[in-house]
C-alpha cells in the first residue's frame, strides 16, 4: 500500500516536471522546467492547496536517490577536461577564496541580525 | 534496442559504482571521501582509459537518470516546506544572511578570476557552487556553461565548505545555530546542511531553508544574466 502510494506520488512528481518542461519549451521561457516545477510546488504547498502528504513519500524517495543521478553529469567532466586544463590551481583558488568570503559574511550577517531580534 | 540495451547498462553501471564507492567510504569511514566524489573519480579515470564511444554510450544511456534531476528538484519543495518554522521565526536573519552571502561569493568569484584571468565558462561554473547541484545544473545550462565543471564546483563547495566552515565560523564568533546553519546551508547546500544537523537539530533546519532560498535567489540572478544576453 505504502509502495503504491510512493509510485503514484513519483508519476505526479513525474508528470508535474513533464508540464513544466512542455510550459518552459512551448512558452519559450528562460528558465529550467525542474526550477519552474519547484517554485509551482512549494507555491500549492504554502498555499494549502496540496497536502504534504499527497506528495511527501515519493519526495523523499526521489531525494535518497539523489546522488547517484549526479554521477552522469560528474563523470561528464572527462569530455570538459580541456577547460580546466592549465587553469586547475586558479579555479581552486577561486572555488576557495569564494567559499571562505561567502560563509563568514552568509555567517556574521546571521549572528547580527539573530541577535537583534526580540526574544 | 541498443538504446533499451544502453539505459539498462549505464543505469546498472551507475548504481553498482555509487554502492560499491558507499561501501568504501564506510568502511575507510573519512567523511571527505564522500561516495560521490569516489564514484565520479572512479568512473572518470574509468572512461578516460577507455574509447570515447564508451563514455557516449554510457552519457545516451544515463538519459533516464538525467531526466529525474527534473522531478528530484521539484522535490526540493518538500524539506523547505516541512522547516518553514525556521523562515517564520527569522525572516530577516535568513534573508538577509543568504543574500549577502550569494552577493559576496560571486564578487570573490569575478573578482579573484578576472585577476588571474580564468576564461569565462570556469567563471560561470564557479558562481553556480553554492546552488544545490539539481537547481545548478539547469542553471548551468541557462547561462551557457558545462555540467561536469559545474559538478564539481559545487561538490566542492560542499566538501570543503563542510570541512572547514564550522571552524571559520568558530573563528568569527558566529554562535547561535540558527547563523551557523544558515552560513552552512548558503554556501555548501545539503552537504553542509548535513554537517550543520551533526551540531544542532535547528542548525539543519536553518541550512535547509538557507539552501532553497540560496537556489532561488541564484536562480533568479541567473536568469537575469540570460534575459540581458550577456
Amino acid at each position: 500500500m505504502t509502495l503504491l502510494r510512493t509510485g503514484l506520488q513519483l508519476v505526479a512528481l513525474g508528470a508535474l516536471f513533464a508540464l513544466c518542461r512542455w510550459a518552459v519549451v512551448r512558452a519559450g521561457l528562460p528558465l529550467p522546467a525542474g526550477l519552474l516545477a519547484l517554485v509551482l510546488l512549494m507555491t500549492l504547498l504554502l498555499l494549502r492547496l496540496l497536502p504534504e502528504r499527497a506528495v511527501g513519500s515519493g519526495a523523499d524517495a526521489l531525494l535518497r536517490i539523489l546522488p547517484l543521478l549526479f554521477l552522469p553529469p560528474g563523470i561528464g567532466i572527462v569530455r570538459e577536461l580541456h577547460l580546466v586544463r592549465g587553469h586547475g590551481g586558479g579555479l581552486a583558488l577561486v572555488l576557495v577564496a569564494s567559499l571562505v568570503a561567502g560563509q563568514l559574511v552568509a555567517g556574521v550577517v546571521a549572528q547580527a541580525m539573530v541577535r537583534r531580534e526580540p526574544r | 534496442m541498443r538504446a533499451a540495451l544502453e539505459i539498462a547498462g549505464a543505469t546498472a553501471f551507475s548504481a553498482a559504482l555509487y554502492w560499491v564507492c558507499s561501501r568504501v567510504q564506510r568502511a575507510l569511514r573519512a567523511s571527505l571521501l564522500h561516495p560521490l566524489l569516489l564514484a565520479v573519480l572512479a568512473g572518470g579515470i574509468l572512461f578516460a582509459l577507455l574509447p570515447p564511444a564508451w563514455l557516449d554510450a554510457y552519457l545516451r544511456g544515463t538519459a533516464p537518470m538525467v531526466w529525474l534531476l527534473g522531478p528530484a528538484t521539484a522535490a526540493l519543495a518538500l524539506p523547505f516546506f516541512r522547516r518553514r518554522a525556521v523562515l517564520v521565526a527569522h525572516p530577516r536573519a535568513a534573508f538577509l544572511a543568504v543574500a549577502a552571502g550569494c552577493a559576496s561569493t560571486v564578487l570573490v568569484v569575478w573578482g579573484v578570476g578576472e585577476a588571474i584571468r580564468l576564461p569565462r565558462p570556469l567563471l560561470l561554473a564557479a558562481s553556480l557552487k553554492s546552488v544545490t547541484l539539481p537547481v545548478a545544473l539547469g542553471l548551468a545550462e541557462l547561462v551557457r556553461t558545462q555540467p561536469g565543471v559545474t559538478t564539481v564546483c559545487v561538490f566542492t563547495s560542499g566538501l570543503v565548505g563542510s570541512a572547514i566552515g564550522p571552524g571559520l565560523l568558530d573563528w568569527a564568533r558566529v554562535r547561535s545555530p540558527v547563523a551557523r546553519g544558515l552560513a552552512l546551508g548558503t554556501l555548501s547546500h545539503a552537504i553542509g546542511t548535513a554537517r550543520a544537523l551533526e551540531e544542532d537539530p535547528l542548525a539543519g533546519a536553518a541550512g535547509v531553508v538557507a539552501l532553497t532560498l540560496s537556489a532561488l535567489l541564484m536562480a533568479a540572478g541567473a536568469i537575469a544574466l540570460s534575459v540581458l544576453g550577456t
